[in-house]
C-alpha cells in the first residue's frame, strides 16, 4: 500500500459517498477521471488491499442474536471440528488460539432458538461438549477501522 | 428493540457494492425502486443507527496488520461501562464487547487488538491496561485463521 492508497482509503472506511456517482465525486477530489478512479479501485481490489465496499448493519438492531463460542478440542479432532463449524453460513469468524479453549468462533442467528440449535448441532456432530457460550451483552465498538499511518 | 426495517432492502444492501459508475443504481434496480429512493432509505437507516456505515473494508493482512489478538478482561461490573468506552477509544481496537461470564470463566470484556507484530500488540495492550486500570486479563494471539467472512445476512435472516 503506498502513501496515496493510505491517505485515500482512510476516510472511506466510514464514509463512502452516498450519492449516485460516488467514484466520480472521489475523482473530482483527486483530479482524476471517473474511469481512472474506478480503475484505481479495481487495482486495490486485485491487490487484496480492498476487500470490498460494504454496507455494515447493526446486527442487533436487525434483531439478530450473536455470540462468541470457545471450544476445547483435542488436537486430533481439530480438523474435523473446524470443517463442521465452517460449513455454517451463520459463522463468520473462526480461529485457532493457544488456550485450553483452542477453537473460537463467532455465530449470528435470526433468533435465540436458531442460535441454540446451531450450537447443539455442532456439539452433536463434533462430539465436543466442552463449550463456552460467551453471549454478547453489550457492544462498545464493532468496526474494522484502522489508523493508517 | 428492533427498529422497523424493510428486509428486502436490507438484503439487497448486504452484497458488496459493485465497482461501477452507479453502484447504488444496480441495487435499486434489483429491488425495483429508484436510485434516489434507495439513497434516501440508506441515509434514513444510517441516521437511525440500523446502518453503521457504508465504507471500504480493507484486507488487514495485506494492509500490514498481521498480528491479531483477542484480549479478555476481568472487570468489576461497576466499572464495565467506563472500561468499555476507554478500550473502544483505542484505534487499534476494532471490536469491544461485554460478554456473559461463568463461574470458571470470569472474563466479561473482550477486545480485538490489531497490530503489525506481537511487540506492538503487547505495547498497546499494556497501554489499555494502564489507562483503564485493569490488571486481570488474558491475551490470545491468533494461531491460525480458519474462517473470516462478512456475515451473510441472507442466510442469517432467512
Amino acid at each position: 500500500m503506498n502513501a496515496k492508497d493510505k491517505k485515500f482509503l482512510k476516510g472511506l472506511q466510514t464514509d463512502f459517498p452516498l450519492i449516485s456517482r460516488p467514484f466520480a465525486a472521489l475523482a473530482d477530489e483527486t483530479g482524476d477521471t471517473e474511469d481512472e478512479m474506478l480503475a484505481y479501485f479495481k487495482k486495490l481490489k486485485a491487490d487484496g488491499i480492498l476487500r470490498y465496499i460494504a454496507t455494515m448493519f447493526d446486527l442487533r438492531k436487525l434483531g439478530i442474536v450473536s455470540s462468541l463460542i470457545a471450544l476445547r478440542v483435542p488436537k486430533s479432532k481439530i480438523s474435523k471440528t473446524v470443517k463442521i463449524i465452517n460449513a455454517y453460513p451463520n459463522i463468520s469468524h473462526n480461529y485457532l488460539r493457544a488456550d485450553t479453549y483452542n477453537v473460537w468462533f463467532t455465530v449470528s442467528a435470526a433468533s435465540e432458538r436458531k442460535l441454540k440449535s446451531i450450537l447443539a448441532e455442532i456439539r452433536q456432530k463434533s462430539g465436543i461438549s466442552d463449550m463456552l457460550d460467551l453471549r454478547t451483552r453489550q457492544v462498545f465498538k464493532s468496526q474494522a477501522i484502522f489508523e493508517l499511518k | 428493540m428492533s427498529l422497523k426495517f424493510n428486509k428486502k432492502v436490507v438484503l439487497g444492501l448486504s452484497d458488496p457494492l459493485e465497482l461501477v459508475s452507479q453502484p447504488y443504481k444496480i441495487v435499486a434496480e434489483r429491488l425495483g425502486i429508484s436510485e434516489q429512493r434507495l439513497l434516501r432509505i440508506i441515509r434514513k437507516y444510517k441516521s437511525a443507527g440500523l446502518i453503521r456505515r457504508v465504507g471500504t473494508v480493507l484486507g488487514h493482512f495485506k494492509a500490514g496488520y498481521k498480528c491479531n489478538a483477542l484480549v479478555m478482561w476481568q472487570v468489576e461490573d461497576a466499572g464495565l461501562e467506563t472500561a468499555g468506552k476507554i478500550f473502544a477509544g483505542f484505534p487499534q481496537v476494532t471490536h469491544c464487547y461485554a460478554r456473559q461470564t461463568y463461574p470458571d470463566w470470569p472474563y466479561n470484556l473482550y477486545t480485538m487488538v490489531h497490530a503489525r507484530n506481537k511487540n506492538e500488540s503487547q505495547t498497546i495492550i499494556k497501554a489499555m491496561s494502564t489507562k483503564a486500570g485493569i490488571t486481570s486479563y488474558k491475551i490470545q494471539f491468533t494461531v491460525k485463521e480458519f474462517k473470516k467472512i462478512k456475515s451473510d445476512l441472507k442466510e442469517i435472516l432467512s
